[in-house]
């Protein structure tokens, strides 16, 4: 696997890049800053989880803001239940999340590629339903309101800046750790031919419930920091499409065959839809992004990662002579080069 | 009772034709078209903006409105899909669905900018009549609605089962290989296959916007009940589409009298998922 070779290296370097960012906030870099920033570490972090089975298993799920909306219900419902505090309930965020990824996966695991693709975007408009009419539990479309844990913007900027990073390093963590153990290779194994690995003695069931269920806690997890962050939730935008087609896109603009592919996939994405959203516009934003999305899927199929790659397999191997067929794309993803 | 059946199978024909386009180009060749639903939006607006244009009835202008769908169609095929099919299945899939969303959005900005984001609908001398059959009070255009429906996907079973291009675009979708060893153009059956499958979506765009009110937004909920129908019916098969579209209907129908309009989708969802579980390659499908 291409990434092996940059594995520990890469890892250092991105520990090396998170220190340097934990020291913004001490830096004469406007607040402004800070606050926005979490926006991204967020959408990192979310990248990250949907890769976990999106990009190394295969299984491409439009639903995974069902998982972010319910571990913002899950603090939101125990707020306006019981009024406990979001701080404490925060890790049951990821537990609720888990749950509803196992009852997902018990019905949906028996379907592949496209179908996957269909059940779990009906179960995020599920969730969305049953949000909009069960208000005695979510307060129906009014939504519930979160407090204010501080009324300093800065220190809270600040905190939730901490936050986001911590985040965006226990889920580029378990992404690393899982890519290569044994479990990462079954599952990139499912991906290039789920009927071979099942041959081959991967427990194909096992392996994706895995993934699917540690891909949903962490975003879980996420949904509840995002959800306090914007100290407000409510059914419409707790599971809506652009949340689910945001990870999806920021993974694939990427690469989405390693850990770090979603990283520098969300940065780029966030930073040109808020460029081009503060240059031209909402609805010409909306309109360019569309075509910026367009062509990277057909012009780099597989990602930014995809170009580095490129260029380093470039002075190891010569190009093959003309008249030769050039090697199938999906073996150079198996074997080393 | 009756009212609710009634009811059920008028609306469940308009749901049919939204999926039977969908059907045609979705799951072929690993394409998911969440595209497809978009022109049906899109159809809806040409309809209306060409009778206001030329001061026509809105069934006058459709042949028009379907011809440049059928161009904008090929257009997205040759232009979209086919630069994505020498890759690998799982890619395809991903990539395929981004490309067509990219499109939706793109073709929901396009309509935003120059029809506004309001609701609109096309209202003529005889959006209000009533018809009266057996002390039910019938809306004249859902029953036209209706009628074009069922006359739409009887000449496409025709088509598909009857000529030669629509046996070729049954061959290319069972196996693409062995329609490419027969002979079969099967690029040029794509394009043919997917400019079909946008007209028989602006046929529908052309049945929403006399009886419903619809606005660029409508695209998500259409995509949903396109798929839905499409699904339950089995990809590619013209007689499980229209089973699954009255299906549809008639829950959606029963749910909302018996219970509340609130949990009519929920129930559409939750039919959906059981045909996922029971029969995930829906009822006329080929078993996967």
């Amino acid at each position: 696997m291409q990434a092996q070779h940059l594995s520990w290296g890469g890892l250092a370097v991105f520990m090396a890049i998170v220190a340097a960012c934990a020291l913004l906030p001490f830096t004469p870099l406007p607040d402004f800053y800070i606050q926005q920033a979490f926006r991204i570490l967020f959408f990192a972090g979310l990248a990250q989880s949907w890769n976990i089975l999106g990009g190394y298993t295969g299984y491409l799920s439009l639903g995974h803001s069902s998982f972010v909306g319910i571990g913002g219900y899950t603090i939101g419902c125990l707020f306006f239940a019981f009024h406990w505090s979001p701080f404490l309930t925060f890790p049951l965020a990821g537990v609720s999340a888990a749950m509803l990824a196992l009852i997902i996966g018990l019905i949906c695991f028996r379907i592949r590629g496209s179908y996957f693709l269909i059940a779990t975007m009906l179960v995020l408009f599920i969730m969305q339903t049953l949000a909009n009419n069960l208000p005695s539990v979510t307060n129906g479309a009014d939504g519930i309101d979160l407090p204010l844990f501080t009324s300093n913007f800065t220190l809270e900027g600040r905190i939730w800046f901490y936050i986001g990073l911590a985040l965006v390093v226990l889920t580029t963590l378990v992404a690393f750790f899982i890519e290569r153990s044994r479990l990462g290779l079954n599952l990139m194994a499912i991906r290039e031919d789920e009927d071979v690995a099942r041959t081959m003695g991967v427990k194909v069931v096992h392996c994706k419930a895995i993934a699917f269920v540690v891909s949903a806690a962490l975003a879980g997890l996420l949904g509840a920091a995002y959800t306090y962050r914007a100290h407000v939730i409510e059914p419409s935008t707790a599971f809506s499409v652009e949340m689910s087609a945001a990870p999806i896109m920021m993974a694939i603009l990427g690469g989405s065959r390693n850990w770090i592919g979603p990283l520098i996939g969300a940065v780029i994405y966030d930073v040109v839809s808020n460029i081009l959203l503060l240059t031209v516009g909402n609805e010409a934003s909306d309109m360019l992004f569309a075509v910026f999305l367009i062509c990277v899927v057909l012009l780099l199929p597989d990602g930014i990662i995809g170009i580095v790659n490129r260029f380093r397999t470039k002075n190891v191997l010569p190009e093959p002579p003309s008249g030769v067929t050039p090697p199938i794309r999906s073996d150079s993803a198996l074997h080393p080069v | 009772m009756l009212n609710v059946l009634v009811l059920g199978i008028l609306n469940g024909s308009i749901y049919a034709l939204v999926g039977s386009g969908l059907s045609l180009t979705y799951g072929r060749q690993n394409v998911i078209d969440v595209a497809n639903p978009a022109f049906v939006v899109v159809g809806a607006y040409l309809v209306l903006f060409l009778s206001e244009k030329f001061g026509l009835d809105p069934y006058l202008v459709t042949p028009l409105a379907l011809a440049a769908l059928f161009v904008m169609g090929a257009v997205v095929q040759m232009l979209l899909i086919n630069p994505l099919l020498s890759r690998p299945d799982f890619e395809m899939h991903v990539q395929s669905a981004l490309v067509l969303f990219g499109l939706a959005m793109f073709i929901q900005v396009c309509l935003v900018l120059t029809f506004s984001a309001d609701f609109r609908g096309i209202h003529t001398s005889y959006t209000d009549a009533v018809v009266r059959i057996a002390g039910l009070r019938l809306p004249l255009v859902k029953l036209i609605s209706t009628g074009l429906a069922f006359v739409t996907l009887l000449s496409l079973y025709a088509f598909l089962t009857r000529t030669f291009i629509g046996k070729a675009i049954l061959a290319t979708y069972a196996n693409r290989e062995t329609a490419q060893l027969l002979a079969i153009n099967v690029k040029r059956i794509d394009v043919i296959t997917y400019g079909l499958g946008t007209a028989i979506a602006g046929i529908a765009g052309l049945v929403i916007a006399l009886t419903f009110s619809f606005s660029p937004a409508s695209v998500l909920p259409w995509t949903v009940i396109g798929f839905a129908v499409a699904v339950i019916g089995g990809k590619g098969s013209v007689l499980g589409t229209f089973i699954a579209g009255l299906t549809v209907g008639i829950v959606e129908a029963g749910v909302s009298v018996t219970i509340s309009a609130n949990w009519t989708y929920l129930a559409v969802y939750s039919l959906l998922l059981l045909v996922f579980v029971v029969r995930p390659s829906g009822l006329l499908g080929e078993r996967l």
